[in-house]
């Protein structure tokens, strides 16, 4: 399966997912079990951009190395669109949260899942990312 | 003009000195009044901040320090703010800020919903207004709306 793929696969499962929080919104879920969904939310967002990135560029894409993550926040943030550097950021940030932040004591957590699904998406689905 | 130029800073990074050295809960107080009005959030991190923190144990006091940086950065981006888009920061949200060397900051701001309909991307201007400040920031990478 290739990069473009994956980002495919990683942003329709988020989007499902996405949809059966506003499903279970209308029934009364624990704090608890909305935010184990929003962590794979954000997991699975920030893993469509990171692999649309990958689709780019052939180098990291071929590279085994460990530093991947950190390469691609560099390249984006150095030589990316405005609203790419933005949006992966912004989910970079809430990826960390969500896979390394394991407190059990967390509040709600205040994203607006619309329009995150909706930068998404519009970066997913573009031919080219400009880096 | 980064914070570690700024005269304020200046005074209110002596006041961190002397609370360090003395743990004078009082001089925390005023320092943490200054900064405590952009943070009114339930879930808002920054609100951590307190004098029941000031502890003599351990490296509780550069944890403070450390949290007062932040403080004053926000502040300065919510100058910015002010000035630039003329709306200021109601709260902040700060996830995976202990984990990473520098994250992005989620904040809320006033009149939001408005500025939504009002912008074809507000969150991408909040950004740009908010650039220079956040290229020059020891704590932040980029700022969102929550």
């Amino acid at each position: 399966m290739n990069h473009q793929d994956l980002a495919n696969q990683f942003n329709d499962f988020a989007y499902q997912l996405i949809n059966h929080h506003l499903v279970l919104n209308d029934r009364i879920i624990s704090i608890q079990d909305e935010i184990f969904l929003k962590r794979i939310i954000f997991s699975r967002y920030y893993y469509a951009l990171y692999h649309k990135y990958l689709e780019h560029n052939s180098t990291l894409s071929a590279s085994s190395g460990t530093n991947i993550h950190s390469s691609i926040r560099n390249n984006i943030q150095n030589k990316g669109d405005t609203k790419l550097k933005q949006v992966f950021l912004k989910l970079r940030t809430l990826r960390m949260w969500a896979d390394y932040e394991l407190d059990i004591n967390s509040s709600v957590v205040p994203i607006n899942l619309e329009r995150l699904s909706n930068d998404v998406y519009s970066i997913v689905k573009r031919i080219n990312i400009n880096c | 003009m980064s914070i570690f130029n700024n005269t304020n800073y200046n005074k209110v990074a002596t006041s961190v000195s002397i609370i360090t050295a003395l743990t004078i809960p009082s001089i925390a107080t005023d320092v943490y009044n200054v900064t405590s009005s952009i943070a009114t959030s339930s879930y808002d991190k920054s609100i951590d901040y307190s004098i029941s923190k000031q502890s003599t144990m351990d490296n509780s006091n550069i944890k403070n320090d450390i949290e007062m940086l932040r403080l004053l950065e926000i502040d300065e981006l919510n100058n910015e703010l002010n000035m630039k888009l003329n709306t200021s920061i109601s709260k902040t949200w700060l996830p995976a800020n202990n984990i990473l060397n520098k994250s992005c900051l989620f904040v809320t701001v006033e009149n939001q919903e408005d500025l939504i309909e009002n912008y074809k991307d507000f969150e991408l201007e909040l950004y740009l207004a908010l650039e220079e400040k956040i290229n020059k920031s020891s704590f932040f990478d980029m700022i969102a709306l929550i």
